[in-house]
């Protein structure tokens, strides 16, 4: 399989008032096609920044970023926009969906970033909240959803374009533990099956069982790899 | 419907409340613009109305170089063919009325009470839809069956302590040089809410003017009223034409030339109306930029979610100014309604006014709706949304997603 995201020396340093805060130090790791890479690591070590940064949401200090073989960190803000709407599907800790959109709404947004004609876009659409197991909500709006279907829909939303990545930051931390397990299971499934690529963070135990590899780290490091092809 | 409209409608009517109350801001600005702009029009007209109905006519003609050197010699610009002008002029579409006119001036005198006056001779029964801003408020108006009898403006009655049926004298240069007097009879006594008019001006039929200037059948000007004001440009081209081809002396005055207090009100009232506007407009500007920013505050994190998701910046801009628009329409429109429909009633009522500046008489208000007007309020409705919500989708847009995305 090929490598879909390569990471090499990454780094980012913020600045709080006049003291250098180094959130990553140096993170190199690959992820290939089809993968399940969970990111481990207790608060404040560096995970949810290497996602920012992969994800294109913030710029690295210093390193590089190749997703499906193009340079992230060279690209300017209006392309690396256009990178996530065509290469990256993101799962909120908190949902994120749009809440004056349907669900139907919400997973069609990004079709529309990119420019899907109408009927391909509506099959897309169905067949995205069909493989999550929300058709039957498609027309309600997120306020009228349970956390577990939310999610639901935002993972469909995240699918939808056919990304090559889909990174998702701390996906179960907002919902209650059999919920959880429902959403760790779709994902799961959508990977086996569909052959998604998933690099997410957290905190679950519960995900880390599940997950091919298991990055782990501390204090913006990657401290070890656990799994199968580390 | 795309989606960024979509999104527009849908996000300007979550908050409800808050939309009511822009909504109602704006409307309350754009009616008030309709409402102030419908009344300075019906001033307008009112002024125009009563200048062109009261004193100069559609329209004027004159012997070339009258305007300039007349009023020192105004004996060598007479216009002696009238009968001849009058005839040609009633045959254009829309003239109601051709009027001489000579202007005299002299001495008018009791016997006991001598006063200067400034004159002008008319055709007693043509002077009549000239002067329906006039009103007899004593004895009757010119006739040429009463030769003798001339009218008087309020003021000078008074001045002169006479009324109606009383003699008078009245005392001017001729055409050589000479001085003339006429003996006259007051036959009415007239207002026209014009104090400086009032106090000075009398009216006498032309013939006997004539006589006693001992100009006969010369005319100074000629006064065409017109069925409509509104037909003042095309009665004016007819003139001209006519001029040229027949190789007269003369030359064209319209209203719009002469009517100097008509544009001094209307520029006064324009520059008011703008200022108005103007205050009226920025008040719209603030109120709707603070919705839109408490708006963008709330909506942070799905701003950072639009973002994540591949929305460019310009996308979010594009997002709020659109929502900016959506509301300008949807404030216009309303306030065209609310506007039309106040107008209508106050109107319908209309509004007592005291009498203006120099003038005698109030009157009753009424508010237009004028077309250019609910342009204007809905084209400052429209402006005004759009540059206020400029500024906050600029920071809408300039917000840092991964911070926007944590905001609670």
């Amino acid at each position: 399989m090929k490598d879909i995201l390569d990471v090499r020396e990454l780094t980012k340093t913020y600045t709080l008032g006049k003291v250098a805060v180094t959130a990553l130090g140096g993170v190199s790791f690959r992820a290939k096609a089809g993968e399940f890479l969970a990111i481990a690591g207790p608060s404040g070590s560096g995970k949810t920044t290497l996602l920012n940064l992969i994800g294109g949401l913030d710029v690295p200090s210093s390193g590089e970023i190749e997703i499906d073989g193009e340079r992230l960190d060279r690209l300017a803000e209006a392309r690396r926009a256009d990178l996530r709407a065509r290469k990256i599907g993101f799962v909120f800790q908190t949902f994120n969906l749009i809440p004056v959109l349907t669900a139907y709404e919400n997973v069609e947004y990004p079709l529309l970033l990119g420019k899907v004609p109408k009927g391909e876009r509506r099959s897309r659409v169905e067949a995205a909240l069909a493989q999550v197991g929300i058709a039957d909500r498609s027309r309600h709006r997120p306020a009228e959803l349970s956390g577990g279907q939310q999610q639901r829909v935002a993972i469909a939303r995240a699918l939808v374009s056919g990304p090559a990545l889909v990174l998702a930051d701390e996906p179960t931390a907002n919902l209650d533990s059999r919920t959880a397990l429902e959403v760790i299971d779709l994902m799961r499934r959508l990977n086996s099956e569909r052959g998604v690529t998933f690099v997410f963070s957290t905190h679950d135990a519960r995900i880390m069982n599940v997950a091919g590899r298991v990055l782990r780290m501390e204090d913006g490091r990657v401290q070890n790899v656990l799994g199968a092809n580390a | 419907m795309g989606i960024q409209l979509k999104l527009a409608l849908r996000n300007i009517f979550r908050n409800r409340r808050r939309t009511a109350i822009t909504l109602a801001a704006m409307a309350f600005g754009a009616s008030s613009i309709i409402l102030f702009g419908g009344f300075v029009n019906f001033i307008f007209i009112s002024v125009r109305e009563s200048t062109i109905r009261s004193q100069v006519g559609h329209i004027q003609l004159y012997r070339k170089g009258f305007l300039d050197k007349g009023s020192v010699a105004p004996n060598d610009y007479m216009i002696a063919n009238f009968d001849e002008i009058r005839a040609l002029a009633k045959g254009i579409e829309h003239v109601k009325d051709v009027i001489p006119r000579l202007g005299f001036s002299g001495l008018v005198s009791t016997g006991e009470t001598t006063t200067s006056f400034v004159g002008s001779g008319g055709n007693p029964e043509g002077e009549e839809g000239l002067s329906s801003f006039t009103r007899i408020v004593e004895g009757k108006a010119l006739s040429s069956s009463d030769p003798r009898g001339v009218t008087l403006g309020l003021g000078m009655a008074r001045g002169l302590g006479v009324k109606e049926g009383d003699s008078l004298t009245l005392l001017a240069t001729t055409k050589d040089g000479g001085i003339n007097a006429l003996a006259v009879k007051v036959r009415g006594i007239w207002e026209s809410g014009e104090k400086a008019y009032d106090d000075r001006f009398l009216k006498a039929p032309i013939r006997e003017v004539q006589r006693l200037l001992d100009n006969e059948g010369e005319v100074q000007s000629i006064v065409l009223l017109l069925d409509s004001t509104e037909n003042t440009g095309f009665v004016r081209d007819r003139l001209a034409a006519l001029i040229r081809d027949r190789g007269f002396d003369l030359e064209i005055k319209t209203w719009e030339d002469l009517a100097l207090r008509y544009h001094q009100v209307r520029d006064l009232f324009s520059n008011i109306f703008n200022v108005m506007a103007l205050i009226v407009s920025f008040i719209v500007v603030l109120g709707i930029a603070n919705t839109m920013t408490m708006s963008i505050f709330e909506r942070t994190r799905e701003i950072g979610t639009v973002m994540a998701l591949g929305t460019r910046r310009s996308g979010v801009i594009s997002m709020f100014l659109l929502e900016g628009i959506v509301l300008g329409v949807l404030g216009g429109i309303l306030g065209a309604v609310v506007g039309i429909v106040i107008a209508k009633a106050v109107s319908f009522v209309g509004i007592p006014m005291p009498p203006p500046p120099g003038s005698t008489q109030g009157f009753i208000a009424k508010i237009l709706i004028v077309p250019a007007v609910l342009a204007k309020a809905f084209r400052l409705s429209l402006i005004a949304a759009i540059l206020s919500s400029l500024y906050p989708a600029w920071r809408a847009s300039r917000l840092n997603i991964t911070e926007a995305l944590r905001h609670v």
